[in-house]
């Protein structure tokens, strides 16, 4: 709904106009939260101001349908063109910048931010996928390459050896016989898993390397420490950091169901539930702590993920609060939380 | 339908009739587009019905001038702001372009965030398109206009009156 027609709503009720001295504060509070990071006493505060009165919430209301209308312009090369055509500049620098910040979208979606060395490093990757996507590739030698949302790695085949760098993200490969029997290798900063003919998963997390097999066999060896090379058989999984290697457990098929679109949890704890489910969602996920050791079970399909929260809040009785802090891409989250007692506040 | 909505309606019929030959024509003229004239005319019409009472009205050729300026300001606005749109997507590399539907979508967000953020200047449009799509913090947004965080705030604070509050704040 329009700003517009909200106001004409608004009129139509017989509402009274929002009196100036609400919708100053209501512009206020919009600009103190944009502050970051915003102290949980001022979220509280706000929501006590929302709150204490119909027009306070009225105001609140009129700014929130204007920023339902901005979200659509927010993700970056939406907002990169927003900005050109709603700020037109005839500055040839200005035009230029547009066209770099074009560029730069058009080379990684991850990139535009540019404030971690590991968004520098996605940006050299041959192949990547955004947050929520997955992709199965073929490769040059028939190696099947299923990516994990929010994955990046680059491809680097010799005469010698078929080598992949995991920079970020979580990977399948089903390796394919290779004519010239060049070895195939996932390396990450961890280290490195040498395949034996075989189906199997590399995630990369921060200072961890999680690897599960379940065909044939792999070889990991930690960057550090070459002397600990491991063979983990189909079946097994372990983890391994620069120097060591965890020792290994049973593979879960279940982890990889992401290659066929779903996240699989059996009795699993809702805040870890969320973890995973975050990997695939642009919005962080968060439960009330109250909540956190919930149990949860089932498959959820991921291309939906507001709906797998539904689904999840639902059989929990549970509540999704969508928390709109401000409206660039990284502070809309959303938390379930215990179902309000005192009946209607929605997301 | 209500009595006075009877009354309107027929109020507007006989406006229409009346008065479109030279209002299609003044509007002809304006565009250079007999065409798109014909459309704006209509869309002139059309606004009139939106209203929700029988209009008093005194001098109609002054009343419907007014009403079709509007209609001819908004349309004009909204050649600019497309122009400068494709201008923009002539600079994206093809394979990023969007589809047509969003771009269709986009579009229309962009006209009417352009109306909204009607008679700003362009750095407070900045600071505000900055820090609402971008996410961008105060800090940020006066580096990058070479502004300090107190005019940071000034804009938008001014930004947000006009955008959402413009009825409240009429003379921002």
């Amino acid at each position: 709904m329009s700003a517009e027609s909200i106001r004409y709503a608004d009129q139509l009720a017989g509402a009274a106009p929002i009196p100036a001295e609400v919708a100053q504060k209501a512009i206020e509070w919009l600009i103190d939260l944009q502050s970051i990071p915003v102290a949980p006493s001022l979220l509280e505060a706000w929501k006590r101001w929302r709150a204490a009165h119909p027009d306070h919430e009225r105001a609140w209301q009129r700014i929130e349908s204007v920023n339902g209308k901005l979200t659509h312009l927010s993700a970056p090369l939406n907002s990169a063109i927003a900005k050109a055509a709603l700020t037109p500049s005839k500055s040839p620098k200005r035009r230029q910048a547009i066209a770099g910040i074009a560029a730069l979208l058009f080379t990684g979606s991850a990139a535009w931010i540019g404030r971690d060395e590991l968004r520098w490093q996605t940006w050299t990757a041959d192949e990547r996928t955004a947050i929520g996507e997955r992709r199965t590739l073929t490769l040059a030698d028939g190696t099947t390459l299923h990516m994990n949302s929010n994955t990046a790695v680059s491809i680097a085949f010799t005469q010698n050896e078929r080598r992949l760098r995991l920079i970020e993200g979580e990977i399948m490969i089903a390796t394919a016989k290779d004519l010239s029997r060049r070895q195939f290798l996932v390396e990450t900063a961890q280290g490195e898993a040498l395949a034996l003919g075989t189906r199997y998963t590399v995630r990369r997390q921060e200072a961890l390397t999680e690897v599960a097999v379940y065909e044939g066999a792999v070889q990991i060896t930690p960057r550090e420490n070459a002397s600990q090379a491991l063979v983990l058989n189909a079946g097994e999984q372990t983890g391994f950091t620069r120097a060591d290697i965890a020792k290994s457990g049973t593979a879960d098929s279940e982890k990889a169901a992401w290659t066929q679109g779903f996240i699989v949890a059996r009795s699993m704890r809702l805040a870890d539930f969320l973890v995973e489910l975050n990997r695939y969602s642009e919005r962080p996920l968060r439960c009330d702590s109250a909540v956190a050791d919930l149990r949860v079970s089932g498959s959820y399909p991921l291309a939906d993920i507001d709906l797998v929260l539904e689904t999840v809040a639902l059989a929990l009785s549970l509540q999704v609060e969508t928390i709109t802090r401000f409206w660039g891409m990284q502070t809309v989250s959303i938390t379930l939380a215990p179902n309000a007692r005192s009946g209607k506040k929605s997301g | 339908m209500a009595t006075s909505d009877i009354a309107l309606d027929q109020q507007i019929e006989t406006l229409y009739t009346d008065h479109r030959g030279w209002l299609g024509r003044w509007l002809s003229k304006k565009l250079g587009d007999p065409h798109q004239a014909s459309d704006l005319l209509h869309d002139t019409f059309m606004r009139l019905l939106a209203r929700e009472e029988v209009l008093a009205i005194q001098e109609p050729r002054a009343f419907l001038t007014t009403v079709a300026q509007r209609v001819l300001a908004n349309h004009w606005r909204r050649q600019k702001v497309e122009r400068a749109y494709l201008e923009t997507l002539a600079l994206i590399p093809e394979a990023k372009v969007p589809s047509e539907e969003e771009r269709a979508i986009l579009l229309e967000t962009l006209i009417e965030i352009d109306r909204l953020l009607d008679g700003l200047s362009l750095p407070v449009k900045r600071a505000f398109l900055m820090t609402q799509l971008d996410g961008l913090s105060h800090a940020e947004v006066g580096e990058v206009l070479r502004i300090s965080n107190t005019t940071v705030k000034r804009y938008l604070l001014k930004a947000a009156q006009r955008c959402y509050f413009a009825d409240v704040f009429p003379n921002t």
